[in-house]
């Protein structure tokens, strides 16, 4: 007993011993495990890609051209066309998607309702989202290059089909969580649906829309097989997106990786450090961006 | 003299003293405001539910009229169908006549966004966007087109004032209005609601989610308010209708035992002072003594 005389016995507050403790524990254990079995890959990944990729950039590597034949080694042109090429072609496809996708998630959670046209909207989205990529380059080879032939725009359309239903998707959930109160509270002082909409609606899930249009373009930048059948591949900086056979980052890795020469290879490693630099960049970018957008919400 | 014994002789007429004597409730001034509101026969439907049955009540100019009863009477449902906010709800009508200043406001060209203009609401829990708190007062005349940059400053600094909000905001107009307490978000709400110069601010259990001080205030605004407006408010408490309101409508639960259907009806509606010191109506009595409910 203390110092303190009591008649009472001390409490006992420590964790209770027993199954109980036990499934906290085991729990805890398989989440730090969970946890560092998704990291270790992506640190490898990373490590690798910038041991074997940081000698090959230069500003000259980044920005000259054209592409050297196979043989040549790193120090001779650049891959200034494939990042002038992924630029334009995903930056395109961004244009036609994003919109259609958060107009689309727009019109099922705001307007769509119970309706059938909503709830098949959203069905084949998901659909959408399962149909592998090459499937989406062979589409797009058979509705419009057999027609017009190869071009970035084509390049556009297919990784364009790609993100339509990641943006649909990711941005139908942000609007969900935006609380029916605040729509109430628009309507309350006269506001139409539309203004409702666009006044309080979207802002309100701004933050959480370009996140999932960030992902869908992040994705769609290392896509590579609806490349294949869309762009062809060109050595030279193509700036017309609209005519003409181009080429991205993601093919130029995919034809260099597959050579025996040291030069391809290390062409290879440098333009994919580039295009993991270029998705880096973009995600600072538009964090800062919605940073600002999102800074009354808390 | 022959006066006085005849106020003698009235106050000992009223009934017994009940527990809430003690907040006196206002008397319903000698001339009523005029009818603003001419409820008939009113029945709203949530698609094969039938929320509320047979409402018919007359509300008056610069009153404030309280709604009490149990959960699930139908009061907060009354309250939405004067500025057709259940019309936001899918399934949801409303059945018989409802008339605000003499128009129909159920009537086949009226606008559901006009109504709501000048039938403004403050809802149960404050809910500010999340945007400054000079852009969530400024939100209303916005989108009603006031884009004069001058204006819009006066507007807010006139509702926020009227809201009794300016003093504690002055100074930081710019930082979010989600940063704010509860009380004071609930009054930046009310701001929000009366810069657009409603007619009638329609209250939901404004108080219910504060404390009694942020409670006293937000009192002391619809006291201050009701000289401009007319505001008609439910509430879960009744010392809160006795203390603000001039006439208070009692609502109650109908159980149809047969085929197991519950739907919400006016039980009475009068004077605050008549409803809690001499109800008519035995349900009523036993509600506002606290024996039910």
């Amino acid at each position: 007993m203390m110092a303190v005389a009591t008649e009472q016995p001390a409490a006992d507050l420590r964790e209770p011993a027993g199954w109980r403790r036990t499934k906290n524990r085991v729990a805890t254990v398989l989440m730090w495990v969970a946890f560092v079995c998704t990291l270790v890959p992506l640190g490898f990944v990373l490590v690798t890609v910038i041991a074997k990729g940081a000698s090959a950039i230069s500003w000259q590597f980044l920005t000259k051209g054209p592409i050297p034949p196979n043989v040549l080694p790193v120090t001779i042109g650049g891959m200034g066309p494939a990042v002038v090429g992924t630029l334009e072609i995903t930056g395109f496809a961004a244009l036609i998607a994003i919109p259609l996708g958060v107009l689309g998630a727009v019109y099922i959670n705001e307007y769509g309702g119970n309706r059938a046209l909503a709830r098949l909207i959203g069905f084949m989205a998901d659909v959408m989202t399962g149909v592998p990529s090459i499937v989406m380059g062979l589409f797009i080879f058979t509705i419009w290059v057999l027609h017009f032939g190869y071009s970035g725009l084509a390049g556009s359309f297919a990784l364009g089909c790609l993100m339509l239903p990641v943006v649909i998707r990711s941005s139908y959930e942000m609007l969900r969580l935006v609380p029916d109160s605040l729509r109430e509270a628009s309507y309350a002082v006269g506001a139409t649906k539309a203004r409702v909409t666009v006044t309080v609606v979207l802002p309100a899930a701004i933050g959480g829309i370009v996140s999932g249009a960030l992902l869908a373009i992040a994705r769609a930048a290392g896509e590579t097989a609806p490349l294949l059948f869309t762009i062809l591949v060109v050595e030279s900086t193509n700036t017309n997106l609209f005519s003409g056979p181009n080429t991205a980052l993601a093919t130029q890795i995919f034809i260099n990786a597959q050579q025996p020469f040291t030069g391809a290879q290390q062409r290879a490693w440098g333009a994919a450090l580039t295009l993991i630099a270029i998705a880096f960049i973009l995600m600072l970018a538009a964090r800062i961006v919605t940073a600002r957008f999102t800074r009354y919400t808390r | 003299m022959e006066q006085s014994e005849q106020n003698v002789a009235a106050k000992t007429e009223l009934p017994k003293p009940t527990a809430l004597e003690q907040a006196a409730p206002q008397d319903v001034s000698g001339t009523p405001g005029r009818p603003i509101f001419d409820v008939r026969n009113v029945s709203v439907w949530y698609s094969a539910f039938k929320a509320v049955t047979d409402v018919s009540m007359t509300i008056h100019e610069n009153e404030i009229t309280a709604f009490i009863g149990s959960s699930g009477s139908g009061k907060t449902t009354v309250l939405r169908a004067f500025n057709r906010m259940n019309d936001l709800v899918p399934g949801a009508r409303v059945e018989g006549e409802m008339h605000y200043r003499g128009t129909p406001l159920y009537g086949k060209d009226v606008s559901p966004i006009a109504v709501r203009r000048r039938i403004g609401m403050v809802f149960q829990k404050p809910n500010p966007f999340p945007k400054s708190i000079y852009d969530n007062v400024a939100y209303g005349p916005r989108i009603n087109g006031e884009r004069n940059r001058r204006k819009l400053d006066e507007i807010v600094e006139r509702s926020l004032r009227r809201a009794a909000l300016w003093d504690e905001v002055k100074n930081r107009l710019k930082s979010s209005g989600l940063a704010l307490s509860g009380g004071q978000a609930q009054r930046l709400c009310i701001a929000r609601t009366i810069a657009v110069e409603p007619d009638v601010v329609l209250m939901d259990e404004p108080a219910s989610a504060l404390d009694p001080i942020a409670t006293g205030a937000i009192e002391d605004l619809m006291r201050e308010l009701k000289k401009q407006y007319t505001i008609i408010i439910v509430t879960h408490n009744m010392q809160q209708a006795t203390r603000v309101s001039d006439r208070t409508a009692f609502f109650s639960v109908l159980t149809d035992s047969k085929n197991d259907t519950r739907t919400g009806v006016l039980i009475e509606y009068g004077s605050t002072r008549q409803i809690f010191e001499d109800p008519q109506d035995s349900r009523t009595q036993a509600y506002v003594t606290g024996r039910m409910g």
